[in-house]
């Protein structure tokens, strides 16, 4: 063998382990229990009065760190499970994919929140929930490439809500878009889209690799 | 050109697929047939053909259950075969070095 094909062989074992060391971990009942948070929050902020961009922000950015914090508790019960650690390649991978994408949707939010007298009118109830959505979508999509194919489709299914979103939130009549409104399209993506995802991949764990 | 590494290497690893198989299962902690066979775009002979084979080096263990009375067979390295994957890498490693230096 010559130091050519020694090569070629290295860079094939490198690319299939790469291909293979994929995050699996935890990924229905995250999916699940961010689906139960949005949809709960969602009927909260539908239900109970809260006080404009800040109560629906406190409510959202709240429920995103819920959701963060569950997550990571149901990776790390799976880890411990598994004897393996809970800073893998893989996870290192996601995290560092997904970084960029959120810091941008973080920084937003800031510069909308900063800005009370922006934020107590239409602009966060119309604007806020598509940025997320899309900032959202592009996390999942950047993460998709080392976790299972569906993710990907999975996130630009959330980028392509999030651009109609854009798209026709200008054209809503006044009694839809306020934060009712708001509340609604955030439960509509991020509790049901979550959970009729959860639900997916459950049902297809469930009938298994054979 | 020394010819040590290149004699050295494993023929049960070397083969092709078998090291596609190997590379994949020293990613991960266990493999499902299915996720060898499509990963690798393999059929269904010619994966369990491989597997045999590095079933009977003692490289791989095979383990067959049912999920959902679905039989369901998986495969992982086991100690010898790891060991052995990693001594395959490192004579491609060695050959690599050894051009570097000519």
């Amino acid at each position: 063998m010559n130091e050519a094909a020694a090569r070629e062989h290295l860079q094939t074992i490198r690319t299939l382990m790469e291909r293979t060391a994929i995050y699996r971990r935890a990924l229905a009942p995250m999916m699940l229990a961010a689906g139960v948070l949005g949809l709960v929050a969602a009927a909260v902020g539908w239900s109970v009065p809260l006080a404009g961009a800040s109560g629906f922000f406190a409510l959202w950015i709240g429920t995103a760190l819920v959701a963060v914090g569950t997550a990571s508790a149901l990776v790390r019960r799976e880890a411990i499970g598994a004897a393996e650690p809970f800073w893998t390649p893989p996870t290192r991978r996601v995290a560092q994919a997904v970084s960029p994408v959120v810091v941008a949707g973080v920084a937003i939010t800031i510069l909308l929140a900063a800005r009370p007298d922006l934020g107590e009118g239409l602009l966060v109830a119309m604007a806020v929930p598509p940025v997320w959505v899309i900032c959202h979508g592009l996390a999942l999509h950047a993460a998709g490439f080392f976790m299972p194919r569906g993710i990907r489709w999975f996130g630009l299914g959330f980028v392509s809500v999030g651009a109609l979103l854009v798209l026709v939130g200008p054209l809503l009549p006044p009694a839809l878009a306020s934060f009712r409104g708001a509340h609604v399209v955030m439960g509509a993506t991020f509790g049901l889209g979550h959970l009729a995802y959860g639900l997916y991949l459950r049902a297809t764990e469930r009938r298994g690799p054979e | 050109m020394n010819p040590g590494p290149f004699l050295q290497l494993d023929r049960v690893i070397h083969e092709k697929g078998r090291l596609a198989m190997m590379s994949m299962l020293a990613a991960a902690p266990e493999l499902s047939f299915t996720e060898l066979r499509d990963t690798l775009g393999m059929s269904d002979g010619n994966v369990m053909s491989h597997i045999r084979t590095l079933q009977e080096a003692g490289y791989v263990g095979v383990t067959k259950s049912f999920r959902d009375n679905r039989p369901l067979t998986t495969c992982s390295l086991t100690a010898a075969g790891r060991a052995a994957f990693e001594a395959y890498i490192g004579f491609l490693e060695q050959i690599v070095a050894q051009a570097r230096r000519t």
